[in-house]
């Protein structure tokens, strides 16, 4: 019990003694931790959207353009007719506008010409029974004057190829963010030991073991991960939740709420940071007590 | 309690810093080691703590030999022994009381007995009274006492002095032999490196003169 208050005294006290290369180190990982978390929240909020695109079972059917609202309701009566239909409504091109106008605001009029709407007509289509849904869509597909059909699986893979990308430029990231982080966080824990060589020769002189010559400088390395994640966890939550709520008024966006995710981020964080700290401290412990460490009474 | 058997250290090919030495040093012995710069008296020391591997031979401490000896149990070799320094090696951010009970506390012992054991130490080589004060506040003849006491908190077998006089003036060198020589009194073995002839002729103890790695002379101390 005493030996651990020690070794988180002195743990702190290199800590602060070494102010800049800890902010260094801490600064370091807070950076590897935000574009880690970040990707991960990307990710599942990705991996949400393309759970919820796959559960609907409502689709657009757009028509071409030019075609008159009463060819338009004839084509509906087609629509309605074809296998596994269970509604059909009608969207004209004025609605789409107006919707998107409601969206866009004043965006809008730098979008789309005055006078003009590139809006087709369309049929907002609902289906029975979802495991005949691509069989439903190329039959829609095969209607007269239908232009297209919102295809929920080209949305799915675009989101699934980009969710991949995120997830691999995600890793590359953490791992070169990662080694950076080893770095600095054992040259600040070598350094630390360079200024406290003369007391180390000393200790290493009455007969104490490595281990206890290595423990305060492993909690440094711990200190340094804690602080990175609880900063961590602070700046994400921040950048999150005002990311989310400037995605959602641009565009319906329901993001997972970061609260709810709160305990597993700061929980991996604190993992990741204290994973960092101790093999960092190692791996300059084992280098320095191999060599100048070695030099312990220096006649 | 301390023996070398033909011990050779070499550092490169022609350098030989203890050549083919034997030697041995009984229990509760004091013994100053002497012989000019460069004559391999450091490198015995080094080997004495295995600070360095021997080349050949066999060096043994209490029944351990020293050349089989694994590394995870020096740390244990080392605290038999009290190392005293030339330059003190006397952590001067830290009071004198700080500077004791930092060897204690290095070896796992408890606070209640550091509490316990740093005073009496302290009063042994006369610096109860400094027990407060920082460290770099005090003399040189000072701080070589609170070297000695550090390397006696732990009640080692022997005290290992690498010359203690050599920074501290004449009468003070006294004082720290005769501090030394009363320690060996109460049975620890002492083993003192030093240049000083004067002090190898007022106190009467054994003397090995090692010369170019070689054992030159072994005198026994007069009328004992």
């Amino acid at each position: 019990m005493g030996n651990i208050k020690y070794f988180l005294k002195e743990g702190f006290k290199n800590v602060w003694t070494n102010g800049i290369m800890s902010a260094a180190s801490v600064l370091v990982m807070v950076c590897c931790m935000i574009l880690t978390g970040g990707a991960v929240l990307l990710s599942i909020n990705l991996n949400q959207a393309l759970k919820s695109i796959e559960n609907k079972n409502s689709i657009t059917v757009f028509l071409q353009k030019g075609i008159s609202h009463e060819v338009a309701q004839s084509i509906g009566k087609k629509i309605e007719q074809t296998e596994n239909i269970f509604s059909c409504e009608y969207y004209s091109s004025e609605q789409a506008s107006e919707k998107y106008k409601d969206v866009l605001g004043g965006l809008y009029d730098v979008v789309v010409q005055e006078g003009e709407n590139p809006f087709p007509e369309a049929f907002h289509v609902t289906m029975k029974d979802l495991s005949y849904y691509d069989k439903t869509v190329s039959e829609l597909k095969k209607i007269e004057k239908v232009e297209s059909v919102s295809d929920r699986s080209e949305t799915a893979t675009k989101l699934s190829s980009l969710n991949k990308l995120i997830s691999q430029a995600g890793l590359c990231i953490v791992c070169s963010l990662g080694m950076v982080s080893l770095f600095i966080i054992s040259n600040t824990i070598k350094i630390t030991m360079h200024n406290r060589r003369f007391e180390i020769s000393i200790m290493k002189s009455v007969g104490a073991t490595n281990g206890f010559i290595k423990a305060p400088f492993i909690v440094e390395g711990i200190i340094i991960g804690c602080l990175a994640a609880v900063i961590s966890t602070v700046i994400l939550n921040f950048v999150y939740n005002s990311l989310v709520s400037v995605v959602s008024d641009i565009i319906p966006f329901y993001g997972i709420n970061f609260k709810n995710i709160f305990w597993e981020v700061f929980n991996c964080f604190i993992l990741t940071g204290v994973f960092f700290g101790v093999i960092g401290g190692l791996i300059s412990l084992r280098k320095y007590l191999n060599r100048e460490g070695g030099d312990t009474v220096a006649w | 309690m301390i023996r070398f058997e033909n011990v050779t250290k070499s550092y490169g090919k022609d350098c030989k810093a203890i050549d083919n030495l034997s030697l041995k040093i009984d229990y509760g012995e004091f013994v100053f080691i002497v012989g000019p710069s460069g004559s391999g008296k450091s490198t015995f020391l080094k080997l004495l703590t295995k600070e360095e591997e021997l080349n050949s031979g066999n060096i043994f401490v209490n029944g351990n030999n020293l050349s089989t000896m694994k590394k995870r149990k020096i740390p244990y070799l080392r605290r038999t022994m009290g190392i005293v320094f030339q330059d003190f090696r006397v952590i001067e951010k830290m009071t004198v009381f700080e500077n004791v009970a930092f060897a204690m506390h290095v070896v796992g012992a408890k606070s209640r007995d550091i509490r316990k054991r740093v005073p009496y130490v302290l009063s042994l080589v006369n610096l109860n009274d400094k027990a407060r004060k920082k460290v770099s506040e005090l003399s040189g003849g000072e701080k070589q006492r609170v070297g000695l006491a550090r390397a006696l908190v732990n009640n080692p077998d022997m005290i290992i002095a690498d010359e203690p006089t050599g920074n501290i003036d004449p009468s003070m060198s006294y004082e720290i032999v005769d501090l030394l020589s009363q320690v060996n009194k109460c049975g620890t073995t002492v083993i003192m490196v030093t240049h000083d002839i004067s002090i190898v002729k007022k106190f009467n103890f054994r003397v090995v003169e090692i010369s170019e790695g070689k054992l030159k002379n072994d005198i026994k101390p007069r009328g004992k």
